[in-house]
């Protein structure tokens, strides 16, 4: 079965990709009514235009999260797509990584024959594990992605890669996407937890489970307390920032990545300078005597929370629940309390983030091989059932409608 | 619903910037609306947002940008969003926004209505927010708009009508200021017309009123460019009070 990950922290570290160079005069066109151009970079994007494009669930694909990346990472390249009138849609690029994990093809599709161990092109934010196509919406939203996607081909041919992949893409829109390339397919590979932030907040949320839920959440948050920790939410500043990369590097440590302290301090350094930082909160456990015990690192974009990073201090004793209450139950009430209405909890621990009310949504890779060579249909469609009665298998009251988009 | 203003935010935006809008119908809309203090306010086609920006920056306690277009909504939230202003932006004119204005701001928004009753029916959308007494100001094609399509090419516009002042007659409006190059499509509405409309609203006073060109204005570009743009504007003033 693919990758879907069931247990651990959120990983949200980034590994930066060789530059690309792209010859943009040979891959830009121009036609009567859309412009595709390659930038060189994020800064290049006017903020305003390009974020009014970029769904609320697609943040890392906003301008200051991609110009973070490139200030942490170096510059990666962005396609984009224009009118007359202005900017129409778009996509990041980026290599993918050559190493087993969340970005390398080979572990996706083993039951679907296709050249998965060669080069790709990637589209979307570097390393994200949720991608959209900003678009414009409307009449001409169609015409866009289509033209999008065909000059992600061009590149992709003009860079020797085998195809284009956009990994990470709601079903929904992959499907939507595939249905503007007649050569794409759509391959389930991942899904992710959502969790609804009713108006009321937390209380709400727990007053609509059933007792045995409730009671075991409930107990979750006592366990907090009586541990000695208090929580605390916060803007991510530069003391914050500091803490909060030690912590998180506590984490990473733990799960065997090698991205320390100072990769995260540089991480959320490059967040503040593009501005994106502005959007986070910290909610910090702060132990009687000030010092912090773990910290989850959110990001508000239009009416939807990120949860992105957490970070933890194993000297202190884990049997708080500090994770489920930083990462799952506070921001629920944060985001009820701005008027947001959900929390994006990414694709990681998904088993226990369903057991404390979690929708699964599904995620798929759009693929379009750049020699049109069409992947063989009844593996794609076998995967895809075999994937989703997995997921139903082992979310079975917890899966969101769009799975019956492939279920059958 | 969608409308073929979803993919012209960023040009809309950046038209504040075109002279004719800078220097004429900006300051000639914000001095009309003088002290914004405590009053709650509706844009009525709100675009990007921009006047809903503006009247919330000078002292309007709420501020409420409606708009049919999603892609100008989008650009509006974004842009709401980065800079904390705190706007309520909504697609929907809801009964729950009945008489809850003091002031509704409507910039060109009646030439998009296609027929006599999409005009009626705008007009009162227009007057059921406001409380009695309230104000609109609105900003229709002008009358007396100038036929010859190139007259407003120097102010980055071409209106275009096989019937020019016909009631009810499709104007393309070219908005034509380099790099740009869009047509939308509107409609013409006679005075006597856009009267009545408002009067059968609700409005118990209808005003039109003459733009200012500010001092800067003046400076930059020269009396002869606003000579020919005030002989003939494109855009007409109109000042409204619900009975």
């Amino acid at each position: 079965m693919p990758p879907l990950s069931i247990a651990g922290a959120d990983e949200g570290a980034s590994v930066a990709a060789d530059p690309v160079v792209v010859n943009a005069a040979a891959v830009g066109e121009v036609d009567a009514d859309v412009r595709m151009d390659v930038l060189p970079s994020a800064s290049a994007l006017d903020t305003d235009e390009w974020d009014a494009l970029v769904a609320d669930e697609d943040f890392f694909h906003c301008r200051g999260w991609l110009a973070s990346l490139d200030d942490a990472l170096g510059p990666a390249e962005v396609l984009v797509a224009s009118g007359r009138g202005g900017l129409l849609g778009g996509c990041a690029l980026w290599d993918g990584e050559q190493t087993s994990g969340l970005f390398h093809l080979p572990d996706f599709f083993r039951d679907v024959p296709g050249p998965w161990g060669d080069a790709f092109l990637w589209g979307g934010a570097r390393r994200s594990t949720h991608t959209e196509l900003p678009t414009v919406p409307g009449r001409r939203r169609h015409a866009v992605l289509r033209r999008v996607l065909a000059a992600a081909r061009r590149i992709a041919i003009e860079k020797d890669r085998a195809c284009v992949v956009i990994a990470y893409m709601p079903l929904r829109r992959a499907l939507e996407a595939a249905d503007a390339d007649e050569h794409a397919c759509v391959l389930l590979h991942s899904a992710e937890a959502v969790q609804p932030a009713p108006a009321g907040g937390l209380q709400a949320m727990l007053a609509s489970w059933r007792t045995h839920d409730r009671v075991r959440s409930k107990a979750e948050l006592a366990a907090f307390g009586r541990c000695g920790n208090r929580a605390v939410f916060t803007p991510v500043t530069p003391a914050v920032a500091e803490s909060a990369a030690r912590l998180i590097a506590d984490t990473r440590a733990k799960h065997h990545s090698v991205q320390g302290e100072e990769w995260m301090r540089r991480i959320f350094d490059s967040q503040r300078r593009s501005g994106v930082l502005d959007a986070a909160v910290a909610i910090a456990a702060v132990r009687a005597d000030g010092r912090s015990s773990a910290v989850c690192v959110s990001y508000r974009f239009g009416r939807a929370l990120h949860v992105r990073y957490f970070g933890s201090d194993y000297s202190f004793l884990d049997n708080d629940f500090r994770y489920f209450v930083l990462c799952y139950y506070l921001p629920v009430d944060y985001a009820a309390g701005r008027g947001l209405t959900q929390c994006r909890l990414a694709t990681s621990a998904l088993d226990a983030k369903a057991r404390r009310g979690a929708s699964i949504e599904p995620l798929a890779a759009l693929v379009l091989l750049t020699d049109r060579t069409p992947i063989d249909a009844e593996a794609v469609d076998r995967h895809n059932r075999r994937f989703a009665a997995y997921v139903h298998q082992q979310f079975p009251s917890r899966v969101s409608g769009e799975w019956s988009l492939v279920a059958g | 619903m969608d409308s073929q203003f979803d993919d012209l935010a960023g040009l809309y935006e950046r038209t504040a910037s075109w002279p004719f809008r800078k220097y004429l119908e900006i300051p000639t809309v914000l001095n009309l609306l003088g002290d914004l203090s405590g009053r709650r306010v509706l844009d009525f086609g709100c675009g990007t947002a921009m006047y809903a920006r503006w009247m919330k920056a000078r002292g309007a306690q709420h501020v409420v940008g409606f708009d049919v277009s999603e892609g100008m909504l989008a650009y509006a939230r974004r842009r709401d969003e980065r800079e904390g202003l705190g706007l309520e932006l909504t697609s929907e004119l809801t009964s729950a926004f009945d008489r809850q204005f003091d002031l509704v701001l409507a910039v060109y928004v009646l030439p998009y209505a296609g027929t006599r009753d999409e005009l009626q029916e705008i007009c009162q959308d227009m007057a059921r927010v406001l409380r009695p007494g309230g104000r609109l100001v609105t900003l229709p094609i002008h009358p007396d708009f100038a036929p010859a399509p190139s007259y407003y090419e120097p102010y980055g516009l071409r209106l275009v009508s096989d019937d020019p002042h016909a009631d009810g007659g499709i104007v393309r409006l070219d908005l034509c200021q380099p790099p740009y190059d869009v047509q939308v499509s509107a409609y013409y509405w006679s005075a006597d017309t856009l009267d009545r409309a408002l009067r059968f609203a609700g409005f118990s006073s209808v005003i039109w009123r003459t733009h200012q060109v500010s001092d800067e204005g003046w400076t930059e570009m020269g009396g002869e460019f606003w000579r020919r743009y005030l002989e003939r504007p494109h855009a007409a003033i109109v000042d409204c009070r619900r009975g």
